[in-house]
């Protein structure tokens, strides 16, 4: 669905209106509305199977949403407008596929490329720039495969960063790394707040939620709560979203891929026009 | 060129222009993961070769490589069609496809046969198993010059499909038309199936654009050179091949190119430099041998400092190391030729270079155990890469630490005794 | 030809072997698609021709054993192979896989335009089959007088070997196509089972080959087996489903290769493929139109149920009792042939009294719209009392899922919200239709 265009001034890095995802006609996100203010930095926690990756690839545009829309910046989800950062699950690429660090961190410049131009000195010295941010500019000729899995995730990390967007979107970039590149990519998300970026990670961590994030979105099938960590990350809400199953909603869930047994791809045909 | 025919050396250098763009095709297809769609794409060209020629009753490669374009895209097509239905996986689509439409051209062409075609069934048949020798001139060129378009393509979008490829969720939030560059990827790779029919055949064509492009992977690491290597690969193994095949009588085409093709990875998987077997088993050896030379140092090293006397006996260091005799013997002997070690009557002591060397390799291997003891939380892949070199590893700061933790407990070598002697620095 | 000369004397032979064949395929094809093991039938049916044919050279006839053993020999060749490759040298598994068998398989054709032409081995008859021939060779034994050609008896033999494997492993197979840890877990050896089973295919693919050829092996492994997956979802079901598929290919193929005049095996294959093509759109459960009918039917339950829930509520405005303005309804936003259907089966089900464009509600269509402003009510009540979803966001979601949810769910979801009386926007929640003598009085009176 096609969002309306912001009239705000002044709009909010990322919105999100009733959104609703539906996997083989399961819903999985149950209507989330929810702002993200500019210039922060935002963990996304929720159990297993909340839904935060989903979510994160609504946001994209990776997955159609049943109902809602997603605006960055005020603007309606265009493809190809460069303006979200993505960092992917790990385990989502070939790590034995051809190419070297370096091809790798290219890749974050090819949006500006453009059609057939190939990198060239200004792009490599960007992407030596960003394998610097990340604390990795000695492995720049490394073929990936040699790469621990910290050093994997610094990899995608030093790509997102060669996009130069507003808004970076990153899956668990914290998840199975070491300490010193939990350290190194803590770091550079304060670097990027600090050139008044925005950051959303999900994060799977709840010890350490509070030290890095401002904000956060306490998410379980629906958006249980969202707001600054102070007033947000409170045992309350927490106990909203890891406590107690959600039984019925699960159950209706389970109805509605059941009665509807369409098979990838259905819809109902009630997707009411306001 | 040298003797040959000009006829032959242009069909010559139309089948190695083939090979070029079933090397640079072939690897797209390998890192795509359709390898296998590929061969059920050849297989379904059979169909509409037939059928071409009996609506235009000629053998005119043009005609028949427009129906084996139409059918063999049909194929693609069903393969996509069944599997996204999601209850037959598309391994069972591909053999469905594959074993369907290839029995359906042989059925077509036995029809033909029957009709008393005898000729133009020659023509035929020689597809099956692809035959160069009967290529006309003007064939060799039309396939030459789709070879070459095709690898200007490759050329023109490699940066496009490199990232397709890789990481096709990146590329669609970066904005490219994921669907349309993988179309026109399976597009490029049914066009280079097609020419490749007459010389390689119906049957064995996947394997043009497999064999090359794998053998490619074992010797490169990056996709620039994987290309320019498959290509050079397929390249051999089409004009050896039409060389062999039209050398020899009733030797078809296809297999031959395909022989040579598994020649060259046979050759590539042995010799390889980084991925071949032979490299990764001396790799392996010279390995094992540097770890034994140090744990020999490291033994001796540790019997000394236990005892307190500059001197351990051949029975205490082969009670430390399980070695048999004569392999004690011989990493002893190498050791004192290289003046690590004095080995006497009565045992064996360190030199000066030896024991520097010893002390290093002891507190390297104690500061590795105490960081595994203190450090919940370690990226495991990084202990896999070089347990030799501390320094790159951990952070400066880290190795200070535990090096005071050690010297805390008198197990730091080198500081343990004389506290103002402290090792080098550890890089 | 005519159908019933199939089982004249000079087809009935050839009949036998194809359909022997066919059976052989698909019984062992079954599990091969089952445990996602297509490819490596087509593998291994490609990969055994060289040692087929370097046992056919050896033997210096058409003997079994040494093709069989040459055929094993290469068949485990070509598991070990690409096993080894894709281990141990990190080779992309399809990759591996197409390496070793095209390798063989092109060493296998040279061999037999080389060497094999020399003996009684034509190398059209081995890649693509020519059950004709096969069945002029006959047996030197009888049956009741009769002899059976010599590829049938092999069959024969080979069926009842595969066939009382499977009998006696059923469980150890069901579980290590199902699971495999937990097979291995079991100490049922998941390894050995796979090793079995391409040992199998190797046997069936060697006994089939004068039939159907070598590369059409492929197509009678996998085809009926695919089928069976359409038609059950348990193995038993898809088993035989396979067989009946693989029977019907055999005739079909057979009868209509004489009728054109061509190749059997190709004729076979493509009869799979017809029988394929029908399953795939007729199956009942996973077929293409039923699935699609059963999409149709949803789609106009949903359109009929948002009909009667927008008479409902324009009912309760004119006769309800309730202080709030009931919500709008579903306004009809679906496609227009959708809604004059979904009404006219209304009309026809006596929901409605007309066939207008706002009919009166009958008896029937009031319960049908009351149940479903009650599922709407009462859903909106636990997306706003449990998941504290603000009151302009309800609406929506209880739209998609008021369709699905039954009355026993409804009853639950009532009774974990302590029965109430009002929706989150003060609209009263219509009584079960069970209940409604208590309501009595509210039962609008007859238009």
């Amino acid at each position: 669905m096609t969002p309306p265009k912001s009239t705000d001034p002044n709009p909010p890095a990322i919105e999100v209106h009733d959104l609703t995802v539906s996997y083989h006609a399961k819903p999985v996100l149950w209507d989330i509305d929810v702002e993200i203010p500019a210039g922060k930095l935002v963990g996304v926690v929720g159990p297993n199977g909340a839904g935060k990756s989903t979510l994160l690839r609504a946001m994209l545009g990776l997955v159609r949403p049943a109902s809602g829309w997603v605006r960055i910046h005020g603007e309606p989800l265009k493809r190809g407008d460069h303006g979200c950062g993505y960092v992917p699950q790990r385990e989502s690429v070939d790590w034995d596929f051809p190419v070297s660090v370096l091809d790798v961190v290219l890749m974050g410049t090819y949006g500006r490329l453009g059609w057939f131009r190939r990198p060239g000195k200004r792009e490599k010295d960007l992407a030596f720039h960003c394998l610097e941010q990340v604390g990795i500019v000695e492995l720049a000729k490394r073929q990936i495969s040699q790469l621990s899995g910290g050093q994997q995730q610094r990899v995608f990390l030093a790509r997102a960063l060669a996009q130069d967007a507003r808004v970076y979107l990153m899956d668990e970039p914290f998840a199975g790394v070491d300490a010193a590149t939990e350290a190194a990519i803590f770091e550079v998300l304060h670097e990027l707040r600090a050139s008044g970026r925005t950051v959303v990670v999900v994060h799977h961590d709840l010890q350490t939620v509070e030290e890095y994030f401002d904000h956060v979105l306490l998410l379980h099938l629906r958006l249980v709560a969202a707001g600054p960590i102070e007033t947000t990350f409170t045992r309350e809400n927490l106990l909203a979203t890891y406590g107690g199953r959600l039984t019925l909603l699960d159950e209706a869930a389970e109805a509605v891929r059941r009665g509807a047994a369409g098979g990838p791809g259905w819809r109902p045909p009630a997707a009411p026009k306001r | 060129m040298l003797g040959l025919e000009y006829n032959t050396a242009v069909v010559l250098a139309g089948t190695a222009a083939l090979g070029l763009a079933a090397g640079s095709t072939g690897s797209l297809a390998l890192l795509r993961r359709r390898a296998l769609l590929a061969d059920a794409l050849s297989h379904a060209t059979l169909p509409g070769i037939c059928i071409a020629f009996m609506v235009t009753g000629s053998r005119s490669f043009a005609a028949l490589l427009t129906g084996a374009l139409i059918t063999g895209i049909l194929g693609v097509l069903v393969v996509v069609m069944i599997s996204r239905r999601g209850k037959i996986r598309e391994d069972a689509a591909i053999g469905i496809v594959l074993g369907t439409f290839f029995g359906g051209g042989i059925a077509l062409s036995g029809i033909i046969q029957r009709r008393g075609a005898d000729a133009a069934q020659a023509g035929l048949d020689s597809f099956l198993l692809g035959q160069t020798a009967g290529m006309l001139l003007s064939d060799a060129i039309t396939i030459g010059v789709i070879a070459l378009i095709t690898v200007a393509l490759v050329v023109l979008l490699g940066k496009e499909w490199k990232l397709i490829c890789f990481d096709p969720d990146f590329a669609g939030v970066e904005g490219w038309p994921v669907r349309a560059l993988d179309l026109l990827l399976m597009l490029l790779i049914t066009v280079t199936v097609v020419i490749a029919l007459p010389a390689v055949g119906v049957v064995l064509t996947a394997a043009i654009l497999i064999i090359p492009a794998t053998a490619a992977r074992l010797w490169v690491d990056r996709l620039g050179p994987m290309l320019i290597l498959a290509s050079i690969f397929g390249v051999l193994s089409g004009s050896v091949g039409t060389v062999i095949s039209a050398g020899t009588a009733g030797l078809p085409a296809g297999p031959v190119i395909v022989l040579s093709a598994s020649a060259i990875f046979v050759v590539s998987l042995l010799f390889s430099p980084r991925r071949g077997i032979i490299a990764r088993a001396r790799s392996r050896v010279a390995q094992r041998r540097r770890q034994e030379r140090r744990r020999l140092l490291g033994s001796i090293y540790e019997g000394i400092e236990e005892s307190h006397v500059p001197m351990i006996g051949e029975a205490e260091l082969a009670r430390r190391r399980s070695w048999g005799p004569g392999r004690m013997r011989k990493h002893l002997e190498k050791a004192s030729r290289r003046g690590l070690i004095v080995w006497g009557s009565t045992g064996i002591a360190l030199t000066d270079s030896g024991k520097t060397l010893a002390e290093k390799i002891v507190r390297d291997e104690r500061i590795w155990q105490q960081y595994l003891l203190s450090q919940a939380q370690i990226d495991r892949d990084l202990i896999d890469l070089d347990a030799a070199e501390i320094g790159q590893i951990l952070p400066k700061a880290m190795v200070e630490e535990l090096e005071a933790v050690l010297r805390a407990k008198g197990r730091l070598p080198g500081a343990a005794a004389i506290d103002t002697e402290t090792p080098g620095g550890a890089s | 030809m005519s159908f019933m000369g199939l089982f004249d004397h000079a087809s009935l032979p050839i009949l036998i072997v194809a359909v022997l064949a066919a059976c052989n395929c698909a019984l062992v094809g079954s599990y091969l698609v089952l445990r996602r093991m297509s490819l490596l039938g087509d593998a291994i049916s490609h990969g055994v021709l060289p040692g087929l044919v370097i046992g056919f050279m050896l033997a210096g006839n058409r003997d079994l054993l040494p093709m069989l053993l040459g055929a094993l020999a290469a068949a485990l060749g070509t598991a070990l192979a690409t096993d080894f490759l894709k281990r141990s040298m990190r080779i992309d598994g399809d990759a591996a896989m197409g390496v070793v068998f095209t390798t063989l398989f092109a060493l296998g054709v040279i061999l037999i335009e080389r060497y094999a032409a020399q003996v009684d081995l034509d190398p059209s008859c081995v890649l693509y089959g020519q059950v004709e021939y096969a069945a002029i060779d006959r047996w030197s034994g009888a049956i009741f007088g009769w002899r059976p050609p010599r590829s049938a008896v092999t069959l024969a033999i080979v069926f009842a070997i595969d066939l009382g494997v499977i009998a006696l492993l059923w469980k150890e197979f069901l579980l290590t196509s199902f699971d495999a840890p937990l097979a291995d877990s079991l100490g049922l050896r998941s390894t050995l089972m796979h090793l079995l089973l391409m040992g199998m295919t190797a046997l069936t693919t060697v006994a089939s080959f004068e039939a159907v050829g070598s590369i059409l092996v492929v197509a009678m492994l996998v085809v009926p087996g695919a089928i069976g997956t359409l038609l059950s979802d348990r193995l038993l079901g898809v088993i035989l489903a396979a067989q009946g598929a693989a029977i019907l290919s055999a005739v079909f193929g057979l009868w209509s290769a004489e009728a054109l005049d061509t190749s059997v095996s190709g004729m076979m294959a493509v009869s799979a493929g017809g029988v394929f093509a029908i399953a795939f759109v007729f199956a009942p459960k996973h077929g293409w139109l039923p699935h699609r009918l059963r999409r149709l039917a949803l789609s106009l339950r949903i359109v009929e149920e948002d009909i009667l829930g927008v008479l409902y509520r324009k009912h309760e405005k004119t006769h309800g009792t309730g202080d709030v303005e009931p919500e709008s309804g579903a306004p009809p936003w679906h496609p227009a042939w959708l809604q004059i259907l979904a009404r006219l089966r209304l009309r026809l089900g006596g929901a409605v009294e007309s066939f207008s464009q706002e009919p009166a509600l009958t008896e029937r269509g009031m319960i049908r719209g009351r149940r479903l402003v009650r599922r709407h009510r009462l859903w909106e009540i636990y997306l706003s009392d449990r998941l504290a979803i603000p009151a302009s966001h309800l609406h929506d979601p209880a739209h998609r899922v008021e369709h699905f949810l039954d009355e026993e769910f409804t009853r639950r979801l009532e009774e974990k919200l302590d029965r109430p009386e009002r929706d989150p926007h003060g609209r009263e929640i219509p009584a079960p239709p069970e209940g409604k003598a208590a309501r009595q009085k509210k039962r609008p009176p007859r238009e």
